[in-house]
This record gives C-alpha cells, sequence and structure tokens, in this order.
C-alpha cells in the first residue's frame, strides 16, 4: 500500500472567542491532525467540543487565534483576499440546517449556478448544463430548477445544498452536521448521496457530527473531540472496536442502540455530570474532572496526544487496557 | 374498580384547521396501557406523536382544532372535564416531561418554588414540608447540593441538571402516569443516557406507567415493554418491545430500523434508505399511507386502507397496518 496523500495539515489550531470580562472561550486549543487525499475524517463529539469551529476555521471562518493550516502545500492562515478566495474553490461547505443555508428567495437554478458565476465559469449555456448534471447527480428532477427552497422538503434542501457545495469541483468539503435536522429515513438517503457524490467527484471529507453511528458510517478515520482537544485518533473500525481514551469508551457506551436485547441502565451512568465549560477548562486534562480513571498526575500535566499503536493516537496518562493489570 | 386499564385511548382524531386546509394530525389511534407499563411512541417528525400526547393531556390549543375520540384515565373520560378539572389531573395524576428544558421550566421563578408549587397546590402540603419533600425530590434526580439549587434560577443549571429538575417537578405529586415527550432530544449522548435511566430507576420505584415519545428508536429499544410506530397520524404497528425488533410486520416499521447507521456495521456500509418523504397530511394518499414510498406496495394498497389487525403469525399484542406484511409468505 502506498502512502496516501496528506491534503490538508493542521497544526496547533488554536481558536478562542471573546466572552466579555477579559475572559475567553477557549474553544479549539491546539489540534493537530491530517487529512489525506480521498479519504473521510469524521469529528465527533457533544456539543462545545469545537468540532465545528475546527471545521470552519480550515476555511479561515472564523480565522484562527494561531497554528497553521495547509492545504496542498499552502498555508491558508497568512492568505488573504483573492488569494484566499481562489483557494475556496477547492475548499466548500454543507451546513447543518439545509433550510436557512439557501436563500429563500432565490430559484435553485441560481443558487446551484452562483458559484459558477462567480467565477466566470463558461458560457451561459454551459453553466445551465452544469446545474442540470449536478440537480441529476443529487438526485432532483431537473424542473427543480425553476422553483424555490420552501417548495422543497429539508432532505430535498440538503440535496440542493451538495450541489451548490459541487458546483466548482471542490477538493475537500466541510460536512458540518448534514444530516442532524433530518429524519432517519431521510438521514439514509443523505449519507448514501454524500458516498455516491465522493465516488463520483473523487472528494475528501471532514464530517462533523455528534452522532457516532453516522460518523463510523461514513468515515475513514475517526477523531473525538472534548473541550476544544482532540483526546483521540484512530481508523473508524479500530476507534469503535478498542477504544484507548475513557471518553471514547463513555461516548459509545452512552449511544442508544436500536437493540431490544441490549439492556441499558443495566451499568451504571457511563459518565457522570455535565462538560465544564469552556470558559474555563481543567487544568491537566480536561476530561479528568468526569474521568472515571483520573489521578491527581491528571490535573497537573495535560497529556500530549501520542500514537500509542500504529495510526492509533490517544492523549491520556493511563489509556484503557494499557495500564490495569500491566 | 382496580382491574381496568390505566389508560385507554378510543379513536382519538386531532386535525388542525388551517388557512392550507385540514391538517389531519392524529387520524383514528386507539391503544391501552396497564398500570406501571411503559409504551414508547415511535415516529418521525410530522407523524403526529407529540400532538397525541398533547391530545391525551388535553392540551391542545382552543381554536381551529377538531377533536374526536375518548381518553379514559383509570375510566373517566379525560375529554369531558373542563379546564379547572383538568387541573387536577395535570401535575397530581398525570405528570409530563416535555423537549425543551430551557422552555417548560419559568425562567424567572426559582427552582425551589417551581417545584414546591405542585406539591403545595396539589397534595396541600405545608410551606416547610414542602421545601423538606422538594430537596429529597431534587437529591432523588441527582442533583447535588440541591439546598443550594433551589435558591437558583434556571439559567444558572445546564441543560441536563434542568431537565433533571422538571423530572423532579413532574414525579413530584406521585402521578400514576409519566409522558415524556422527546425528553433527551436537547442533550449530549452522555447525558442523555443519565437521564434515560434517570427515568427508568423513578418508573419502576414508583410503579408509574410511562409514554415515552420519541423520533430515536435506539432510545426506547431496551426501555419500554411495547412500542407503537406512528405514520402519517396513525400507528401503523404496535408490538412487545423485542418482537417489534425481530418480527417487525409493516415495511415502515422495518425500513426506519434498517435506515439507522449502526456502530457494530463496518464503515461505508450502504444504508438501505426508503424513498421519498412522509406525506402532507393535508392531502394525505388514497389507502395505506406509507404505499407510495412501500417497495412491497400493489394495487390494493394504493386504494384501500389496512386496518391495525394482528394474525396468527405473531403474539396477540402485536397489531399491524398492511396489506402484505414483511416476513409472511403472500397468501392467495
Amino acid at each position: 500500500m502506498t502512502t496516501p496523500k496528506t491534503l490538508l495539515e493542521v497544526r496547533d489550531l488554536t481558536v478562542e472567542f471573546p466572552a466579555g470580562a477579559g475572559r475567553k472561550v477557549h474553544a479549539v486549543s491546539g489540534v493537530n491532525f491530517d487529512v489525506y487525499q480521498g479519504e473521510t475524517l469524521g469529528l465527533v463529539g457533544e456539543s462545545g467540543c469545537g468540532k465545528s469551529t475546527t471545521g470552519r476555521a480550515i476555511l479561515q471562518l472564523p480565522r484562527p487565534t494561531s497554528g497553521s493550516i495547509v492545504y496542498n502545500g499552502r498555508e491558508l492562515t497568512n492568505l488573504h483576499g483573492e488569494e484566499l478566495r481562489a483557494v475556496r474553490r477547492d475548499l466548500q461547505m454543507i451546513f447543518q440546517d439545509p433550510i436557512s443555508s439557501l436563500n429563500p428567495r432565490r430559484r435553485v437554478r441560481d443558487i446551484i449556478g452562483e458559484p459558477l458565476a462567480i467565477w466566470n465559469v463558461g458560457t451561459k449555456e454551459e453553466r445551465e448544463d452544469k446545474v442540470r448534471e449536478l440537480l441529476d447527480a443529487v438526485g432532483l428532477d431537473v424542473a427543480a430548477a425553476g422553483r424555490r427552497p420552501h417548495e422543497f422538503s429539508g432532505g430535498q434542501c440538503q440535496r440542493i445544498s451538495i450541489a451548490r457545495a459541487l458546483a466548482l469541483d471542490p477538493n475537500l468539503i466541510i460536512c458540518d452536521e448534514p444530516v442532524s435536522a433530518l429524519d432517519v429515513s431521510v438521514q439514509a438517503q443523505i449519507l448514501n448521496l454524500l458516498e455516491d457524490m465522493k465516488e463520483r467527484y473523487g472528494l475528501t471529507l471532514i464530517f462533523v457530527s455528534h452522532n457516532l453511528g453516522v460518523v463510523k458510517n461514513v468515515s475513514d478515520r475517526v477523531a473525538v473531540m472534548y473541550l476544544g482537544k482532540i483526546v483521540e485518533l484512530a481508523g473508524a473500525e479500530e476507534l469503535y472496536a478498542r477504544p484507548l481514551h475513557h471518553y471514547t469508551a463513555a461516548l459509545l457506551d452512552s449511544i442508544p442502540v436500536p437493540d431490544p436485547t441490549v439492556r441499558p441502565g443495566a451499568a451504571p451512568d457511563a459518565v457522570a455530570g455535565d462538560p465544564p465549560s469552556p470558559i474555563d477548562p481543567p487544568s491537566g486534562c480536561r476530561f479528568r474532572t468526569r474521568c472515571p480513571r483520573a489521578e491527581p498526575y491528571c490535573a497537573e500535566v495535560e497529556p500530549p496526544l501520542a500514537e500509542l499503536k500504529p495510526g492509533h493516537f490517544v492523549a491520556c496518562h493511563f489509556p484503557i487496557g494499557e495500564t490495569d493489570g500491566a | 374498580m382496580t382491574d381496568q386499564p390505566l389508560l385507554v385511548v378510543e379513536d382519538l382524531v386531532t386535525h388542525f384547521r388551517t388557512n392550507r386546509g385540514t391538517v389531519r394530525a392524529v387520524d383514528g389511534v386507539s391503544f391501552t396501557l396497564e398500570r406501571g407499563e411503559t409504551l414508547g411512541i415511535v415516529g418521525e417528525s410530522g407523524s403526529g406523536k407529540t400532538v397525541l400526547s398533547r391530545s391525551i393531556m388535553g392540551l391542545l390549543p382552543p381554536k381551529n382544532v377538531v377533536s374526536e375520540g375518548r381518553v379514559l384515565f383509570e375510566g373517566r373520560d379525560l375529554s369531558s372535564l373542563d379546564a379547572k378539572q383538568m387541573r387536577a389531573v395535570w401535575g397530581a395524576e398525570i405528570g409530563m416531561v416535555f423537549q425543551d428544558p430551557m422552555t417548560s421550566l419559568n425562567p424567572v421563578m426559582k427552582i425551589g418554588n417551581q417545584v414546591t408549587e405542585g406539591l403545595r397546590v396539589h397534595l396541600g402540603m405545608e410551606k416547610e414540608r414542602a421545601i423538606e419533600t422538594a430537596v429529597a425530590l431534587l437529591r432523588s434526580v441527582g442533583i447535588p447540593e440541591p439546598e443550594r439549587r433551589m435558591k437558583q434560577f434556571p439559567f444558572e443549571l445546564s441543560g441536563g441538571m434542568r431537565q433533571r429538575v422538571t423530572i423532579a417537578i413532574a414525579i413530584a405529586c406521585g402521578p400514576k402516569l409519566l409522558i415524556a415527550d422527546e425528553p433527551t432530544t436537547a442533550l449530549d449522548v452522555t447525558v442523555q443516557s443519565q437521564i434515560l435511566n434517570l427515568l427508568q430507576d423513578k418508573q419502576r420505584e414508583r410503579h408509574m406507567a410511562m409514554i415515552l415519545v420519541t423520533h430515536d428508536l435506539g432510545v426506547v429499544a431496551g426501555r419500554t415493554d411495547d412500542i407503537a410506530v406512528m405514520y402519517a397520524g396513525k400507528i401503523v404497528e404496535k408490538a412487545p418491545t423485542r418482537e417489534l425488533f425481530t418480527q417487525m410486520r409493516m415495511p415502515y416499521t422495518e425500513a426506519l430500523i434498517h435506515s439507522i447507521p449502526k456502530t457494530d456495521q463496518p464503515s461505508h456500509t450502504r444504508l438501505p434508505a426508503i424513498g421519498g418523504r412522509p406525506p402532507d397530511l393535508v392531502n394525505p394518499p388514497a389507502g395505506c399511507n406509507f404505499s407510495p414510498r412501500c417497495p412491497y406496495a400493489r394495487d390494493n394498497c394504493h386504494h384501500e386502507e389496512p386496518p391495525l389487525m394482528s394474525d396468527d403469525t405473531v403474539t396477540a399484542d402485536h397489531a399491524f397496518a398492511c396489506w402484505y406484511p414483511v416476513g409472511v409468505p403472500v397468501r392467495g
């Protein structure tokens, strides 16, 4: 197997927001990861863990507070104006709420065709052809072109968003909770569609979601985030079968399983309490306040994200199975 | 009379008159709930599950609503009670937990007053005793430092803590029935499992009956005795929980279960998706509501509506509304 080409390198990414009175929300704190050409990287975590902010910061929306983001060999954090705009052709985004991310007053053909018009791609006829091709690719009738978003359901609006994101033949698409607003029956359609589009257009995806089942379904590798940090990163099968971080294990234990033979509530709560505030995160390991394995040392020294097994990274002083009985 | 079922819902209909026409939100729903039993009501958005739970509680807007059918709670017809009589039922006999704990708590009232209100009004407790009881209740739903929390306002609590408070309020007066409408949808997954475990503990401890309304089959899978699946305002299948997952008969139930991505499937497993989308409840399709999306539909499905019925391939508690049930060889 040849080593996959690294498309995106995120190093020490930090995003902070002012929270008034001189305090800061530490949304993302020193995150490192690579994205390989052609893969789907899942970013999973609970609300407030920084997964969406990480996705957006890659597009420089918002600009990271510090750190580096190298896309295809180019540093994005110091690009401005026209240069940044040009790079963004390659990087597209699909948002959570498909209805509010489409302009209600415009027709579908204008929504999907706008990126083409802005970049002046081809002639008017060629652009119209491209819109028709995209509508067909995402499973919408060509007649949809003349209609407006309110005439479509949530699932169909998400198809329109996907078509718009594909218009400029991007390389990397950041999908921010693209199916969270959809019912399960429609969710499955959109997940299948994303897989098809990835295949057809040779895309690389960063898939942000709180839903562990959805992330497993679409991802090759998965990064688990907690309070602005990546706590574990591994291949999808490996991460779900053999989690090394106590938070990952707790998350996996907490998923409601659609199988009546699995008796929930038999085990005690996987983790107690709520996540702490990102304004004042705990010292040392940020998960230690809820961790069943925490020791005083965890409060003093922050565990680095270390490669414990090939391709399996974990940020924990006492990873699962590594200390018990060793 | 203690042998009668706790709750009998008979041919319940709730239609809303709107500018677009009549929305048939709940369209002829019947079921029975015994004391201490838990029933999961599952459906996608717009299936009528929330309107059903509100119709049972009598919490519908006063105007432009067509209500038919009966809701018998311990033999009393709730739909014949006036607002004053219903106030004696709400909280005292039927408790309710809603989806969003921020909007179901009063933002300008201290937690303590919100928990003691029901105790004083329904149970006639003295102030001191009500406060003691409330502190004990908050402690029993897993709120640390309940004395301090009593003096706080809802915004000072996290989402999970707020939902614990609404559960404490709902069970304060010892209701015989607890209706929980998407109680964990607004919560994160680790907090969700805490709250579901709490609801289950309280339900067992107090031998309450519980109706758990949710869009997530995973939430009800291991936690209910029976599950009713709703589609377009009707119950399309109702069965003991285990049987529903192993011997579903309604193609919609099958599709719903199979379209959930599961963590034990390998990555990139193609999901069997249901085509199309749920019907418009102003103009529901003729015949079976699911027929336009159903892979097994035949001619008669498009004009004859199947009744909710049982047959000899399933247990007596299992009913489904389908002419060509899955897993059964076609007869005739």
